[in-house]
């Protein structure tokens, strides 16, 4: 494994990041993690993923994770020495379109696999769907790590990297035969609740209890924050107070919303089914940036014996970062690992299991992967 | 956990139970919210049910994962029951439920009953579900159950509702099917009709050939017996066999002419002819018949008609025979007029409406509309009455319909029919005449050249398959002096022709081992090799072309067409009759020494002299030219004038009493032998007398009859004494006739 990083955030500079990585022998396979905010052609991209001699997999953040650094613009290109298989599932969004049967043709005989990478565009419309087909057809037999791609300008588009250029509305799934072991966390508490979605079409909720959903959700939020939520700040104070979706352990599911519409129905990163129970959710600094560090301490933990961590991966919502702000350095120190390389993304929605348990896809929440490279 | 978040995660997992009715759809969602929920990391929904040996077997609904390597993704957890023989593991797990137990350190198993389906199996690591949830779960679990009961019996009912629709897909292609096969059986019988009209078509077709082959002969020997002498009463015998034999051939040709016509092979000519000549043949044809019955037949046309026109002069006599025929037929009193009058004309096409007219017994109105159909009569009692077959009316209608016209009648039983039908001709373009000439007659119309060849030492060969059209043929040719070969195949008749030489060839078409048309081929290639042989100089221009000429059955333009190209000349239509046959015969030699005559350098023979030429200026007989057709033979010529001066004596003794008699058909015949000898000895005032005579005779009014039995005369007289004067051995004519 070998890692490189451009901090141009040009296309020339990302060519000579990939090519360094090349250089070193028996790289088999890259990943790219770039930022939104390079200036990238992108049919310039897509004629260099076209042309690269080995597999790619990556895709286009919001912000990109370099040990403890996170870059807004530049890419991180990390060299790996071990087999891959690189697949695209296209049209996630399609209501007809039946993932797992995809899913078990493209990947027709595998037998065993330790990690499973999953980078999904951040803004299709059925990525919970999509992430259970997933599970159903791999069930606990890999561990599971990966995000939303996408850019925070809320626009759909080709954010996702593939040997055939760049895609969206997909999901690239990269299978690695590296050990690993995965921490997840969020720490956000429930403020209030539980309430009933009670009209709802995949991530967008328009009513909770029958009343039109973002008035309910102003109401709590009001209350407990004291800052009157409206359209105009909605962002800015949101991203405070998610929903989380009870499991019967472990952690709620967050939900960030990140949209309000005129009907005063709400948008989310990820699916919020009708029926589903929610409680209003915030946290503070202090325990969010406990929780990633959780999430490093669980990976750690949970890497087979035997194994031992070369480097990490860290998966962290975008709107933690954004909630953190300038505090967001300390959530990246309580996740490093001295003498594990970091590299990683500030996606738009997180996708991890521990290993343990059903595969989901979060928000607002640190997921932390430590492999062992061959 | 708090109680809100159990009662949370059950309404969820409830909630997402039931969604679709199709299996799969329905457990893919459910079974994940159930197993997202409660935290599982692997699970099944088994369907339970006892094979045909009663054991209990488990089928895998649906599992995360879908795969489990082979054996069944809750083996594992099955061999961790310990209390039961493997046999019977089953049995033992399905009566005591809800199971829970390790998998390994850390997976723990879960066995739920599905009531009335079978067992939810999962499997949930670190902590197995506690025994809380295991007793709130049953009302789940049965929800999910009857969820996935329901799924099944709509399997089973959209099973049945596939077979049907396949049952009925099946049932409406083999309809279908069957529709096709019907169509192709229609379309066969279809077919099998037109085969069998044509096979119809083709029979009558042959049939009528068969029978007036034999039918020919019998006209043809009563012709030749008509020349002996016999009794009277021998002489009624024979016309009344003449008579029938002639009705049964006028039956044959309605019926070939009827099956020509439902087949649709009968087609019209376009040839340029006269109206007034068909007029005035319909009378030659039929005034005697009328004045047998004491009838008046008369003919009118519209002064202002357009006689020259563009079409099948012979199919509109044709109808004209039939309705003047019937007309004749079903009146016993009065008269039939026949007219011809113009509906619309420009200088292009002239409509004539025809109109057959008679004082008859008329025809019920209720059968009127009927007349024209086939084999129909007024009655039934007309057809035994009357004879005939009732196809001539239907035969008209199509024939008229085929000119592109109409035809209908109208009658008053007891008064008569009118019977009128019209018809579109072309019109005759009409060339200016130039100085001096007439303008030239349509072939159709015009008369057959007038042998003009003597017979004595020609040689014809004459081929026929059919014993008595042989001899009725050869008796005819060689009564007036040809000498005759005869072939019974076209086989023999090319190697006689290859043998020897011939001045004309008779070939019958239809012949067996081969036929008229392959040897006129044959004849014609062996003269061209014979041409080639000598060099095509001078000596090749002496090998002539010799003259061959069909006789065909088959009067249809396409086997005229055939005729000429096989290299045949013209064609003569059977039955045979005499006289047309001998003015083929020397008309075509006549044309044949023309050629040589100018091949030799000398002139052709000079056309006849215009009427209103000074008479007293002109000798009775242009004896060059008579000489020049008789190549130069003055012997020759003066027996045949002596012949000729000889038989006309007599003639003009008969055509005096037959005048006087009204005895129009032996007007027409002796006036008609007069013409043709007096044409062959250049004799043209002669000729033209007896002409007009014989078409007086033909129109059935002999007045100014014996005025020009006196110019015939005195042109005789003249005759003979120029001959005298002019002759050098002047010929031997009798003193007094």
């Amino acid at each position: 494994m070998n890692i490189n990083i451009d901090r141009d955030g040009t296309l020339e500079g990302l060519h000579d990041a990939i090519e360094r990585v090349l250089e070193e022998e028996g790289v088999k396979s890259i990943i790219i993690f770039s930022c939104d905010g390079n200036d990238l052609d992108p049919e310039g991209v897509d004629s260099l993923l076209k042309g690269l001699p080995v597999s790619v997999c990556g895709g286009i953040f919001p912000a990109v994770v370099f040990e403890k650094e996170k870059l807004t613009s530049g890419s991180v290109v990390v060299g790996l020495t071990c087999e891959t298989v690189v697949k695209t599932i296209p049209n996630i969004s399609d209501e007809d379109a039946d993932h797992a049967e995809l899913i078990d043709e493209k990947f027709p005989e595998i037998e065993h696999v330790s990690t499973m990478l999953v980078f999904v565009d951040g803004f299709a419309k059925r990525i919970e769907s999509f992430i259970g087909d997933l599970f159903t057809v791999f069930g606990l037999q890999p561990n599971y790590i990966g995000g939303g791609a996408g850019s925070l300008s809320m626009q759909q588009k080709p954010c996702l990297f593939t040997n055939q250029g760049m895609v969206m509305d997909a999901a690239v799934l990269t299978l690695l035969d590296m050990k690993s072991g995965i921490g997840v966390s969020h720490e956000w508490r429930s403020v209030d609740g539980p309430f009933r979605v009670t009209e709802s079409h995949r991530n967008v909720v328009t009513s909770i209890d029958w009343p039109p959903a973002f008035e309910v959700y102003r109401a709590v939020v009001d209350r407990h924050g004291g800052i009157p939520i409206d359209e105009e700040n909605f962002s800015d104070v949101a991203k405070a107070y998610p929903f989380g979706m009870a499991r019967l352990e472990g952690e709620r599911v967050v939900r960030d919303p990140i949209h309000v519409n005129p009907d005063k129905s709400m948008v989310f990163v990820g699916e919020v089914s009708e029926g589903t129970h929610i409680d209003i959710l915030n946290g503070d600094a202090g325990s969010l940036i406990d929780a990633a560090g959780r999430a490093a301490r669980l990976a750690q933990e949970a890497l087979p014996e035997g194994s031992r961590g070369e480097f990490g991966f860290f998966i962290d919502c975008i709107s933690r970062v954004l909630f953190l702000e300038e505090r967001f350095e300390e959530e990246l120190e309580a996740v490093f690992m001295e003498g594990t390389p970091m590299v990683g993304a500030c996606s738009i929605g997180e996708i991890a299991n521990s290993g343990k348990d059903f595969l989901e896809f979060y928000n607002k929440t640190a997921v932390v992967a430590i492999l062992e490279d061959n | 956990m708090d109680r809100f978040t159990q009662i949370q995660v059950f309404y969820e997992i409830a909630m997402s139970i039931g969604n679709s009715l199709e299996m799969k759809k329905m457990l893919r969602r459910s079974f994940q919210v159930y197993m997202r929920k409660l935290g599982c990391c692997s699970g099944a929904v088994l369907q339970a049910h006892r094979d045909a040996h009663g054991a209990l077997r488990l089928e895998t609904v649906f599992s995360i994962p879908r795969h489990s390597g082979g054996l069944p993704i809750y083996q594992p957890a099955l061999d961790h029951i310990p209390e039961a023989p493997e046999d019977s593991r089953l049995e033992s797990l399905m009566s005591r439920l809800p199971r829970v137990g390790k998998v390994d350190s850390t997976n723990h198993y879960h066995f739920m009953n599905l009531p009335d389906f079978g067992i939810l199996y999962l499997v949930k690591s670190n902590k197995p579900l506690n025994s809380k949830i295991l007793k709130s779960l049953p009302p789940l679990n049965a929800k999910l159950a009857s969820s996935c009961r329901a799924c099944l019996q709509n399997d089973r009912v959209e099973k049945v509702v596939k077979e049907r629709t396949r049952e009925l897909s099946r049932a409406n292609q083999e309809l279908h099917v069957e529709i096709k096969e019907r169509q192709r059986t229609e379309e066969a019988l279809k077919e099998a009709k037109q085969s069998a009209d044509q096979a119809k078509s083709d029979f009558l077709a042959n049939m009528s050939h068969e029978i007036r082959t034999p039918l020919n002969g019998i006209l043809g020997m009563t012709e030749l017996m008509s020349e002996l002498s016999m009794p009277d009463s021998q002489k009624d015998l024979l016309d009344t066999i003449t008579t029938e034999a002639n009705s049964l051939l006028w039956i044959i040709n309605d019926v070939l002419d009827f099956s020509k016509i439902e087949a649709g092979k009968l087609e019209l000519e376009a040839q340029p002819f006269d109206l007034r000549e068909v007029m005035d043949e319909l009378m030659a044809s039929f005034s005697l018949k009328a004045m047998q019955k004491g009838l008046v037949l008369n003919t009118r046309l519209d002064p202002g008609l357009t006689a020259e026109l563009i079409g099948d002069r012979g199919r509109l006599r044709q109808v004209l025979v039939n309705l003047v025929a019937n007309a004749l037929k079903f009146t016993n009193e009065g008269e039939v007029v026949v007219t011809a009058a113009s509906l619309a004309s420009d200088d292009r096409r002239t409509t004539i409406r025809f109109r057959v007219s008679d004082t008859g017994i008329g025809i019920p109105m209720e059968v009127q509309g009927s007349i024209f159909d086939s084999f129909t009569q007024a009655d039934g009692s007309t057809t035994r009455k009357y004879g005939g077959t009732g196809l001539g009316t239907a035969i008209s209608k199509q024939l008229v319909e085929l000119m592109g016209g109409e035809i209908g009648v109208n009658s008053t039983p007891g008064k008569g029919s009118t019977f009128w039908f019209t018809s579109v001709f072309p019109v005759q373009e009409q060339a200016a005449p130039e100085d001096g000439e007439e303008a030239p007659k349509p072939e159709e119309g015009a008369p057959r050249a007038v042998p003009n060849i003597p017979p004595e030492g020609r040689r014809i060969l004459l081929a026929d398959d059919y014993p008595t059209n042989l001899k009725v043929a050869q008796a005819h040719l060689r009564s007036v002096g040809y000498h005759v070969d005869t072939a019974e195949n076209g086989k023999q008749a090319y190697e006689l022709f290859s043998r020897n030489s011939y001045d004309c060839v008779l070939m019958d078409v239809q012949m067996p081992e081969m036929d008229g048309y392959e040897a006129a081929r044959r004849i014609r290639d062996y003269e061209e090799a014979l041409r080639r042989e000598s060099g095509g100089g001078h000596a090749a221009s002496e090998i002539r072309r010799t003259p061959i000429i069909a006789m065909t059955a088959h009067a249809l333009k396409k086997c005229r067409r055939e005729c000429l190209d096989a290299g045949m000349d013209d064609f003569l239509t059977k039955p045979l009759r005499r006289n047309d046959l001998l003015a083929m015969v020397a008309g075509r030699l006549s044309s044949v020494a023309q050629e040589q005559a100018a091949q030799r350098g000398g002139r052709r023979l000079p056309e006849p002299h215009p009427q209103g030429e000074d008479s007293e200026n002109r000798p009775p007989i242009d004896y060059e030219t008579a000489l020049e057709e008789f190549l130069g033979d003055a012997e020759l010529l003066r027996e045949v004038i002596e012949g000729f001066m000889c038989n006309a004596g007599k003639q003009l003794t008969i055509l005096r009493r037959a005048v006087a008699d009204g005895n129009m058909s032996a007007v027409c015949k002796e006036a008609h032998a007069i013409k043709g000898g007096a044409a062959n000895l250049a004799a043209k005032e002669t000729a033209r007398l007896a002409s007009e005579l014989e078409e007086l005779g033909l129109s059935g009014r002999l007045r100014g009859g014996s005025e020009i039995l006196d110019r015939m005369e005195a042109e005789l007289t003249a005759l003979k004494v120029f001959l005298k004067l002019h002759m050098p051995e002047p010929p031997d004519f009798p003193e007094k006739e």
